[in-house]
Order: structure tokens, then sequence, then C-alpha cells
């Protein structure tokens, strides 16, 4: 059964049909949520409340091709009500990252993402999830800003911004664990 | 190559690596949670949802003449309405800036819809409704006009309307992101024939003004080199007051209405919180604002905008608002884990004086403003959904019959 069927089916009343989407989608959008939020709990409101959202409202959805997408907008736009909500305070906590890579240098691969885990942390949540839809959910940012609800416009300055931000992060903290420490040695 | 040009190639492996993509733990209980609620029926069939007994059971009024009534009150009411538009038309205006009279309050719904409440009873009319998504309403000084954003499928447009809701036209479209709308991004000069609006302008990297005349005849941005807020004209006409930011220095600034003329009104800083929540005083003198995470000097300040001259109240606090007559400020201070709202004299001649019941801090920003009269603050609470108004001299409190909402704009009328 291909995904307008599901689609279809669910939009009559079928929750099996739903479920399957649901576990089609779930794992990738949890993921994003968290990526913005940067909290497990407040992750799993956001994506628990935008499904919730899709089964209620799936009947008046025009176009059973569009479900992804529509999907990932209620999903965001739940995101982004979350972090209105609490008034942009600070939500910090770490993410659990994959444990290890069998072939890639760990220390690496550890360092590298501990950098951006700090560059990510220090934007805006807002311009996070424009990072998040186009590098980790791969969304093409003409999409990116309908998904969000804002202008292209503001979508491409956000992104613009975002990365200028954590270029600024990355190689600052980059530079500072080169910079000598005590005659000549590196940190 | 830079250690952000070798991580940029390998942003998405490395935000995998983040947040791996994993079935949760709650997949299961959020399955039983969606069959356990209803689904809406789609808008285009609606009454496919409806049991046929209901649909066919015959009305006991089906024989009513509903065509010829329904024209009979269409026509009526346009009349009506022709006539209310014909007085207001013809009304007086009040100045505009300084106290005036109170008259209906503008606010936007949950549901992307513009309403108008009379404050004494509580009865609302709605002004602007159907599918869009409607916000963030500003009336015009003379209280004729009102501005107000509407959210559309990939874009946002600023639109105006009469205060009746007739006349919608709209004046520029795709500069407003949502998190532009924390705070109304826009001001009506004092003549109303322009609008300072804030706004993203692409290509470039800045959040800037851009000036609008309201009968859509010309637009200019300022190029400026600041990411702009908070911006708010000055009674003189040609000079506008804002926050700006660049290289993560932050200040208040003055400009001419032109772009020209650019200076600090202060020392410009580091700190993200140092000024916030920046208001304009009706005469357009003083500009105050809160800061907090200096270490030195947080709390409510007044600023002379021509002398420089910063005052630090001395009292802990946020979202300063200066009455309309310039002699008071309303501000929200924090008591014991939740927010209590206060008046104080801005001659220093006496203590905030609490005004309000308490709320809790649930971490969304409450908006407040004096009535044109300044007998009232206007007191919207999105933690519990409320709407307060606060007699500001003691007493006369009630919450009001509309929802807490944080776009809510009062009519200023001819005193």
């Amino acid at each position: 059964m291909d995904q307008r069927e599901l689609v279809e089916r669910a939009q009559r009343g079928d929750h099996d049909a739903f479920a399957v989407l649901a576990g089609a989608f779930v794992a990738r959008l949890d993921g994003a949520a968290r990526l913005i939020l940067r909290d497990h709990e407040l992750a799993r409101d956001a994506v628990q409340d935008g499904f919730l959202q899709a089964w209620r409202n799936l009947p008046s959805l025009r176009d059973p091709d569009r479900f992804e997408a529509w999907l990932r907008r209620l999903i965001f736009r739940s995101c982004i009500d979350t972090i209105r909500h609490r008034g942009r305070r600070p939500i910090e906590v770490e993410l659990s990252p994959v444990d290890g890579s069998p072939t890639a240098d760990i220390a690496s691969l550890i360092a590298d993402r501990d950098l951006l885990d700090t560059a990510l942390q220090r934007l805006d949540p807002e311009w996070r999830a424009v990072v998040v839809l186009h590098y980790y959910l791969g969304v093409p940012l003409p999409e990116a800003a309908v998904t969000l609800g804002i202008p292209i416009g503001t979508a491409k300055s956000r992104l613009h911004r975002s990365l200028a931000a954590m270029r600024r992060t990355i190689d600052t903290d980059t530079a500072s664990e080169l910079e000598p420490i005590a005659r000549g040695q590196y940190a | 190559m830079t250690a952000f040009d070798r991580f940029e190639q390998h942003l998405p492996e490395l935000m995998d690596e983040l947040a791996a993509a994993q079935v949760p733990d709650y997949f299961d209980d959020m399955l039983r949670r969606t069959a356990g609620s209803r689904q809406r029926p789609a808008w285009a069939s609606r009454e496919r949802w409806l049991p046929m007994g209901v649909i066919a059971r015959p009305l006991l009024v089906s024989r009513m003449p509903w065509r010829p009534m329904a024209i009979v009150a269409l026509l009526v009411l346009a009349i009506v309405s022709a006539l209310i538009f014909a007085a207001g038309s013809s009304r007086r205006v009040p100045p505009p800036f300084g106290p005036a009279a109170n008259g209906s309050i503008v606010y936007s719904t949950a549901g992307g819809d513009i309403s108008a409440v009379n404050p004494l009873t509580g009865a609302s009319t709605a002004l602007i409704s159907g599918p869009e998504k409607d916000t963030a309403p500003l009336l015009s000084r003379d209280g004729t006009k009102f501005l107000f954003v509407r959210n559309l499928e990939a874009t946002s447009a600023l639109m105006v309307a009469n205060v009746d809701g007739t006349g919608v036209r709209q004046l520029a479209e795709g500069f407003f992101a949502p998190s532009d709308l924390d705070r109304s991004p826009f001001d009506w000069s004092p003549s109303g024939a322009q609008v300072a609006a804030v706004g993203d302008v692409f290509p470039g990297s800045v959040r800037n003004i851009t000036i609008l005349a309201t009968d859509g005849s010309a637009t200019r941005t300022l190029d400026l080199g600041l990411n702009v807020s908070d911006v708010a004209w000055r009674p003189n006409g040609h000079e506008l007051v804002f926050k700006g930011e660049k290289n993560a220095t932050y200040g208040l600034y003055l400009v001419n209405a032109d772009g020209s003329g650019l200076r600090a009104i202060a020392p410009v800083n580091d700190l993200q919180y140092g000024w916030r929540e920046p208001t304009l005083s009706q005469d357009g003198s003083l500009v105050t604002f809160s800061r907090s995470l200096s270490g030195s000097d947080d709390g409510i300040h007044v600023l002379g905008v021509d002398s420089g001259v910063d005052r630090l109240l001395g009292i802990d606090g946020a979202l300063p608002q200066f009455s309309p007559d310039g002699t008071r400020l309303v501000i929200q201070r924090w008591e014991g884990g939740k927010n209590q709202l206060a008046v104080l004299p801005l001659d220093g001649g006496g203590k905030a004086a609490p005004i309000g019941p308490t709320h809790t801090d649930g971490g969304a920003t409450p908006s407040l403003s004096f009535s044109p009269d300044g007998s009232m603050v206007l007191a919207s609470f999105p933690t519990d959904g409320t709407t307060w108004l606060l007699g500001t001299n003691g007493g006369n409190d009630r919450q009001a019959s509309w929802p807490g909402t944080k776009f809510q704009s009062w009519q200023r009328l001819a005193p």
C-alpha cells in the first residue's frame, strides 16, 4: 500500500493506517524536535501534540501527497509554540548522541559533535529550526519557509545568520583550543 | 579552510550523530492518545459527519421566507454600517500625543480574527474575520484606522483598515516573520500619513526600518547597518527612536525619518538584556526600559532622548510603560515567585503601588498599557489567558470578558 492510499484511509478514520504513517516519520521528527528544543520532555510534548493535531485534522488535508510536508509543519509549529510559551528562556540540556562510531575517528568525531552541540545551543531556537529543517531533514529553503510560516527572505536570512554565528562559535572555540597556554605548549 | 568550512560540509552527518533518529519510547503511548481522539470533519464535507436524521429532519420554520428576510437584513445592516462610518468619519479626533478619552479596544483573537470590544460593556464586534490569520492590530493615534499583520501561506502582509473594519488594504508584503511580532513591529507617524515598520530586508542580513505611506504611494527602507527593533516615532514627526544591534553591541538610537543623522542616545554596550522593552514617552522626551544581567545597574531606567541622561529608578522590574501624561510608569515586578504589577511616580516622590492580583510566572510576557485617559491599566496575561482592567488609583479592578491576547490596542478619542 503506498503512502497516498494510507493517507486517504487515515482520512477516513482508519487509525491503523495512521499508525503506519506515524511510524514512518516519527523518528526523524522526534530528532528534529530534540535538536530545536534541546529538551527531551519538551520535544516529546511537541511531537505528541503535533501528531495529535495531525490525526484530528487529517480529514481537512486536501492533497494526500502533501502529507509529509503538512505533518512536518504541524510538528515544527508545535515546537515554535513551545518556545514562545516558555518566553525564550534557555532550555539547554545535553542531547544523547549515538554510541560511538565503528568507522570514524572516534575522538575527532566526538570533538566535532561537541563543537556542533555548542554552536547550536547558542543559536536562537527559531533560527535553529531553519538549520534543522535544511541540514537535518534536508528540506529546501523555500519549503522550510513554508513549514515555518515565514517569508523565503526571512528563511534565507536566518540560515545565513545562523551559519555566521556557528562559524564564529566554532572558529573561536577551535582557536582557543590551540592557543598557547604555557611556554609554547598547546591545549 | 577554517574549522567551520570543514564542519559545514559534514553538518548533516554530525546532526545525525547528535540526534539519532530512533522511534521514541513514547510512540505507543502517543498512538493510544490519537486513537482516543476524534477526528474533526473536513470543512468541505462537514455534512457527511452529521447523522442523516438531523439533516433530513423537516424544520418547523422551513416555510419562512428566508431569502427576502436575509436581503432586507443585509440592506439594514449596510445602512447602519454606512451611518456608523459617516458618524465615525466626521467625529472630532484627539491630538496625536498625550491624554485622550477612552474608546474601544481592538484585539486579535486566537482564531486569527480582529475584534473590537467596548471596555465598559464587554460587547465585542468582529472587525476582520475570515479564513486569513490576522494579528497584531495597532490603532492610529487619531483612532480612525488600524494596522495589522496578515499571515499568508508562505509570507505575511502589512494591512491597514478603517476602525470599523472597512477599507482593508495591503500596504506591503513579505518582510514580517512570526518572531518579529513578539512586540508590535510598527508605529504610526504623528499625522497618520506614514508607518515605520521593522522587518527583514533581503538580500542582506539585517532587520531594518521601512517607512511606508499609508495611502500606498511610497515606500523606502532606511539603510542603517543595524539590526533594528522597537521603533517609535517622536511627536516632531521627523525622528525615530529604536533599539539597534551590531556585532553583539546594543543600544538605543535616534535617526531622522529620511535615514540621516543616526546617533546613539547613550553609550552602547554589549549587554544583550541591557535595553529591554524600550518605550517612548508621549512627549518624546524620555525613553524607559529595563536592564537585567548587567551586574551593576539592573532595574528600570529612564533615559533623556536629547540629553542622554540615564536615570536608574532603583526598582527591580520589567515592562515599563509611561502613562499618557508622562508622570507615572506601570511596571511588572517579581515577588515571591509571582508577578505583581505596580504603578510608580516618575518624580521619585513615592513608592511603587501594587495594582491588581498577582499572577504566576508562566514564562510568557504579559502586555501592559495605560488607558488613553490614564485611569486604568490594560493587562493581558498569556499564561492564564486573562485580560484585566486595573484602576491606577487603587480599586476598580475587574477581569475583562475578552481573552488575554498579546496584541491589544486602545482607541484614543477626543476628550
